[in-house]
């Protein structure tokens, strides 16, 4: 799977969650699945991480925006 | 709690394993601890102590930069108001290349590097046995290091005796010591995921963003370092707090020269960069 892939499955995964999102891959391994999201998703973001792990990523995290 | 407060105990247990730590001490006779200032070897000098008298017991600190100040300060306020005698002295793991390339085993060379120094000091004061913290919880963990304690036949009383890491608690709380619930407080370096390389610019910008959070009154959480990325695993309490903190946090660790600050979805968990490794349980190859 391509790094685009992973990203479009995982986006496709928030998605059909009816998650507003925008995952992007950060760190220096490229293995962490940033999502840009509303804070008020991360308790369900945990319960959704096995799944895009799965498609490996090795954390998911959620992005803190400095100017909130 | 924090460090993951006491849960109930049986108390013919524990009283048993109380007792083998104590027959295990008296057969080392005099003991040099290596002493971190975390829950387990704090509460092992104080046992040494109590069961060898100060005499027979010395606590070594080994300093270096990856030993988080804000540990050493409670490694030493714990010694000061026990009476344990404690002595510190400087590691260079910094200096070994093999150590600041950061690889799975990063923790044996560190040891290593220790046990070298701490057996040194054994052997110049006339001490019989050097002894490290390591609980019974540790043997099914992934701990290179203590492969190094083997090889330096250091003695792991605690997990000897069998205690736990629960165990432990328990007493340090019936002795008063302070660090009863602290939380696991390991080295700095063990914040940068295995391959990163360990520099002095990386641990201090850890240090600081922990220094940071902690002072924002988070417990219970590590600042991960990802080259340009923070990622905070937050226990629960402490991720409402980063989230309702969101925007000062990212802030002030941006400062530190990160370029995007991040909230792991999943929390704390103890170990997280261990994950994805093929666990290989004490003994093991490092």
């Amino acid at each position: 799977m391509t790094e685009a892939e992973r990203l479009d499955a995982a986006q496709a995964i928030l998605a059909r969650e009816g998650i507003p999102a925008r995952v992007t891959i950060a760190g220096h391994a490229r293995d962490v699945a940033a999502v840009s999201a509303a804070p008020e998703h991360l308790a369900r973001l945990a319960e959704l991480a096995p799944e895009v792990k799965a498609l490996g990523f090795r954390y998911l995290a959620l992005e803190l925006q400095a100017g909130e | 709690m924090a460090g993951g407060g006491p849960t109930s105990v049986d108390e013919a247990v524990l009283a048993r394993k109380r007792a083998a730590l104590q027959a295990i001490l008296c057969e080392c006779g005099t003991v040099v601890v290596g002493y971190s200032g975390g829950v387990d070897s704090v509460f092992l000098a104080k046992a040494a102590l109590d069961d060898l008298g100060a005499g027979a017991v010395l606590a070594v600190t080994g300093r270096s930069q990856s030993y988080p100040e804000v540990q050493r300060q409670t490694a030493l306020e714990c010694v000061r108001r026990l009476g344990i005698p404690h002595l510190e002295i400087d590691t260079y793991e910094m200096g070994d290349a093999a150590y600041l390339a950061n690889p799975s085993n990063r923790c044996y060379f560190c040891k290593t590097e220790l046990w070298d120094r701490l057996g040194a000091v054994a052997r110049e004061r006339g001490f019989h046995a050097v002894l490290d913290g390591s609980n019974a919880d540790d043997a099914g963990d992934w701990r290179p290091g203590l492969r190094a304690a083997r090889e330096h036949r250091v003695r792991s009383p605690l997990l000897e005796a069998g205690l736990t890491k629960a165990e432990i608690r328990v007493l340090s709380r019936r002795l008063g010591l302070p660090t009863w619930d602290q939380p696991a407080a390991p080295c700095l370096s063990s914040r940068l995921p295995y391959g990163l390389p360990v520099t002095v610019e990386r641990l201090r910008q850890v240090e600081r963003a922990e220094e940071l959070l902690r002072a924002r009154g988070l417990r219970e959480f590590r600042v991960r370092h990802h080259g340009d990325v923070a990622r905070i695993e937050a226990g629960p309490v402490e991720t409402a707090r980063v989230l309702h903190e969101a925007g000062a946090i990212a802030r002030e660790l941006s400062a530190l020269g990160f370029q995007r600050v991040l909230l792991d979805a999943e929390g704390y968990r103890r170990g997280a960069l261990n994950e994805g490794l093929g666990l290989v349980r004490l003994g093991g190859a490092a």
